[in-house]
């Protein structure tokens, strides 16, 4: 991982919690450590069906990473989002948006709810209810495994004990953020 | 003589001071069976006037010799320096050998693969004259040259049929080669480019969506101000007039000073080096081996927007398809004429307060996205590119090995034709 320095403008340690580099830094260590995991955990009890299925048919989503598309224009009912200052939700006569999305989960639901663990990113909601949620690295949460997750989380929190360079406490703080978010998400 | 090609240099200039000298030299063959064939029609003089006792014996010496290839030359003049008293008489009787050839101003006996070579640089232009000269070379030459040294000349090497054709037959030859394995690699290359195409077509297809709506939302770039371009080019050549289009296109961009460069691929950045150096911020290489990824892009991103600008340029190749792609450049609007746009982004509502800041970081995830995206487009264009110039490259080494082959068949058959015509005047020589 290079680390670019002299980037102390950009905030606590050297970089803006919502710039790229911190969105991209969390999709590695989401990458690398569940990425190939075989699946593990999916003992998850399938929520309850949120009643939105008559709100408005017409929200169109697209959700993509770079590398990948998950969902291509297609219609669905409601998008829950994990933004920067919270989650919210996006069904059809949205408000025009721009939010930054922190790590946590992407809900979509069609029929059915699809759940994505996403490493961070933006959100564009339009006028016409199209919504682009754009990330850096997702995965569908039942391919993580919790318990990974939560050794993760305590490798990370010691690294953070232990580190003494800024950027080893940003690496630190950014794992640690995101294992949080991940053993959250996981732990429901 | 008046039929003879003009002289020519080579081996006869250079051996003007050695009159008799013998090489193994060249293959005969062909000559050789054109000249059995014929020998009784390209020798009416042995029918005139039948063969002395000596000249047959020397025939058969020659006959001899021709079956056993391998003997030495030594034994050669071993034999034929018992008749040097009978010079000139020995000099008819070759003569009406007919494997005697007249070329230009020299005159050559011919046996076997050797040769030797007459009276260089003569310029006799009666057959009297040839025959004097000839008699005089022979009793001169086959006294005084000694035995160890006839095979020690290599520039009195002969090329049958004149130097004029063999040479050019063996470069002819020599280019027919090349242009081959030429015409092989391209082919692989083709087919390594059209292999790797597919890839980089996916990877290009499926980072669509995700630029195209990050960049959507942009305020139209301002006229003028500071900008930075950022031409994206190959690391590799060979591909069509990929990287010349982009450069083009920046350097009409790049008129006033107000702009700086930063260059992706190293031979957009050896072309802008010339001439546009001092603008160059700084460039990056390398994404040719493996394609630009998220990682790369924003680092990229991060390092150019360190620099004060009020509109970032991209150009680069988009992709068409295999056969066709368009240089674009897009244009990202800096953060303040962002921020302040009211058409732009009063429409939208930010979830966070801090308005300027998440505008500074939409930027830098819209460039990364954008390099990303750019990068993808252009590494698919490039190898479509790659693959139809290799594919004309290809097509052309065929069409070029074909006109090839037909020279070179005509200069063989011209040797052949040239030889021909010089030993049925060196007949001819003798009959009259």
């Amino acid at each position: 991982m290079s680390w670019r320095p002299g980037a102390a403008h950009k905030g606590w340690c050297g970089v803006s919690q919502t710039s790229p580099l911190y969105i991209m830094l969390a999709g590695r260590i989401l990458r690398t450590t569940f990425g190939r995991t075989p699946v593990q955990f999916n003992s998850r009890i399938a929520p309850l069906r949120r009643g939105y299925a008559d709100a408005a048919p017409q929200l169109k989503l697209t959700f993509a990473a770079p590398h990948q598309v998950f969902v291509n224009n297609q219609a669905v009912q409601l998008v829950q989002v994990p933004g920067v200052g919270g989650e919210f939700g996006i069904v059809a006569d949205h408000i025009p948006t721009i939010a930054e999305l922190a790590p946590g989960v992407v809900t979509v639901t069609t029929d059915k709810e699809q759940k994505w663990f996403i490493s961070g990113g933006f959100a564009f909601v339009r006028q016409n209810s199209e919504v682009s949620v754009n990330v850096v690295e997702a995965f569908p949460l039942d391919q993580l495994s919790a318990e990974a997750a939560k050794d993760g989380l305590k490798q990370a929190s010691d690294s953070l004990a232990r580190a003494t360079t800024e950027e080893e406490k940003a690496k630190a703080q950014i794992e640690v953020e995101v294992y949080t978010a991940l053993v959250g998400a996981l732990g429901a | 003589m008046s039929s003879c090609p003009p002289p020519s240099s080579g081996p006869c200039a250079q051996n003007a001071k050695i009159p008799v000298t013998a090489v193994n030299v060249f293959h005969l063959r062909a000559t050789l069976k054109l000249c059995k064939g014929r020998r009784d029609t390209l020798s009416p003089v042995s029918q005139t006037h039948p063969t002395s006792t000596r000249s047959r014996k020397l025939n058969s010496n020659i006959h001899s010799l021709e079956r056993n290839r391998c003997s030495s030359v030594a034994g050669v003049w071993g034999q034929l320096r018992e008749r040097v008293d009978k010079g000139a008489r020995l000099c008819l009787d070759l003569l009406r050998y007919p494997f005697v050839v007249l070329s230009g101003p020299c005159v050559y006996w011919i046996w076997g693969k050797r040769a030797l070579l007459f009276s260089a640089n003569t310029k006799a232009t009666s057959v009297d004259e040839i025959r004097a000269k000839m008699a005089l070379a022979l009793r001169q030459g086959l006294t005084k040259l000694p035995t160890t040294t006839l095979n020690a000349h290599p520039e009195s090497t002969l090329q049958l049929g004149g130097a004029r054709n063999g040479g050019n037959l063996k470069e002819i030859r020599r280019r027919i080669k090349s242009v081959g394995s030429i015409q092989k690699i391209t082919k692989t290359m083709k087919m390594i480019a059209s292999s790797r195409l597919r890839e980089a077509q996916n990877r290009m297809e499926s980072s669509r969506p995700f630029s195209r709506t990050s960049q959507d939302v942009t305020a139209p770039a301002p006229e003028g101000g500071k900008t930075i371009i950022l031409p994206i080019c190959t690391d590799k050549g060979l591909c069509g007039g990929l990287n010349s289009s982009v450069v083009k296109t920046v350097k009409t961009l790049s008129n006033d000073d107000n702009s700086s460069i930063v260059v992706f691929g190293d031979k957009g950045n050896a072309q802008l080096a010339r001439g546009y150096g001092n603008r160059i911020h700084f460039s990056a290489g390398g994404a040719s081996k493996r394609a630009l990824n998220w990682h790369t892009a924003a680092v990229i991103a991060d390092r150019v927007l360190e620099k004060d600008y009020d509109k970032i340029t991209v150009v680069f190749n988009q992709f068409v398809s295999a056969l066709a792609n368009e240089t674009v450049s897009k244009n990202l609007a800096g953060p303040a004429p962002l921020a302040e746009s009211t058409e732009a982004l009063t429409e939208y509502e930010f979830e966070e307060e801090d308005r300027l800041t998440h505008v500074r970081d939409l930027l830098e995830f819209q460039l990364s996205s954008l390099l990303y995206q750019a990068s993808t487009e252009n590494s698919a264009a490039e190898l479509g590119s790659r693959m139809s110039a290799m594919d004309n490259a290809t097509k052309n080494a065929g069409e070029m090995i074909k006109k090839l082959n037909i020279t070179y068949n005509r200069a063989r058959q011209a040797a052949i034709t040239t030889e021909l015509t010089e030993i049925i005047s060196g007949a001819a020589a003798v009959e009259g």
